[in-house]
């Protein structure tokens, strides 16, 4: 008996052991990729993910089908097809924009809440690899629903064929306007308690970033130039007309890792602020 | 000596230095980015994808533009 129980505690110093080793090892893929496996499941466990998706998808299938109404009926020109995408394409950027906080507000704000973050910052595991996990299955959440809106193209291409490269040039704007909005929905999320907050905050952050260069004319053209540098929503208007700008890319890609980097130092903030 | 008080102090020292850290990295990395992305601005490359460059300039244009501008400096 008393053998059995040494061995079983031999056991369980082997593994924690083996733990902290793992730990103190450079940031690993694989636990990432654990961490994104368990958002995921945690994401379809509940119908959040299937209303939100299902509100996506009902918003931008009736702006594709009013868009399509109103170039037929209306709106005559050369490029008919070329103005449909870039009207559809700048108004699903607004579903995302609704959309979009309800699947980050959960990622920290709910885990705090129920106290299993306290778990998960136990497990042997870097903040970059629960960070990254979560930014991962976020994304996949993000592409799946966006995946779902090239039926609207495809459906259009089986009646009349049209350029493709513009439409690609669309979607990876709202790919990575969709990441941008995660990686602040996700910052917002850490620094909050309640999910509900963090989601109402991440719409007002964003409708803020979008509605700051409204009134051109209350500012000098060095602030509006500043201003329009800021606007998040302007800097995607090249992607739906169907061309790729590196300043652009850029903007969004330095988006994204610097709300990356904040959400790492607020999760780091936990070992001196003494908050969970 | 209160155990208490000696704990506190340089804890309290040691969160507000920690802010400040937070703070600098943070307007710093913005700052950053920004000046980066303003060099990447001043020049951009820009692919149109649309099937008749719709978004860009034709090559007389271009030609007329640089020549003007030349002309002017």
């Amino acid at each position: 008996m008393a053998e059995t129980a040494a061995t079983l505690g031999a056991a369980a110093a082997r593994e924690e052991t083996v733990n902290v080793a793992a730990a103190r090892l450079g940031f690993s893929f694989g636990r990432m990729f654990a961490v994104m496996r368990k958002e995921l499941r945690s994401y379809f466990a509940f119908p959040l993910v299937y209303i939100i998706s299902g509100i996506f998808l009902m918003l931008s299938g009736w702006y594709a089908y009013t868009d399509l109404k109103f170039f037929t009926t209306i709106s005559f020109s050369k490029d008919i097809i070329q103005n449909y995408w870039q009207m559809l394409l700048t108004d699903i950027r607004l579903g995302l924009l609704m959309t979009i906080p309800f699947i980050t507000m959960r990622q920290f704000a709910e885990e705090r809440k129920l106290g299993t973050v306290e778990l998960l910052y136990t497990y042997p595991l870097r903040d970059s690899e629960i960070l990254g996990g979560k930014f991962l299955a976020s994304t996949i959440i993000f592409v799946m629903m966006l995946a779902l809106t090239l039926l609207y193209p495809a459906f259009i291409y089986s009646i009349h064929s049209y350029a493709l490269f513009p439409l690609f040039a669309g979607y990876l704007g709202l790919l990575l306007l969709g990441c941008s909005f995660i990686a602040a929905g996700l910052f917002i999320s850490s620094l909050c308690e309640s999910q509900v907050i963090a989601g109402i905050a991440t719409i007002v952050f964003l409708f803020s970033l979008w509605i700051v260069n409204w009134n051109e004319a209350a500012f000098e053209s060095n602030t509006l130039d500043v201003l329009r540098m800021l606007s998040l929503f302007d800097q995607f208007n090249p992607f739906a007309k169907g061309v790729i700008e590196t300043a652009a890319l850029s903007y969004f890609i330095f988006f994204i890792t610097f709300f990356l980097f904040l959400t790492m130092r607020s999760m780091e903030a936990r070992k001196w602020t003494g908050r969970r | 000596m209160d155990r208490q008080e000696v704990g506190a102090a340089p804890r309290r020292r040691g969160l507000w230095l920690n802010w400040v850290i937070v703070i600098y990295t943070a307007v710093a990395l913005a700052a950053l980015f920004a000046i980066t992305n303003l060099i990447i601005s001043d020049h951009n490359i820009r692919w149109d994808l649309t099937p008749n460059k719709r978004y860009s300039l034709s090559e007389l244009t271009s030609a007329c533009w640089t020549a003007s501008s030349s002309r002017s400096r």
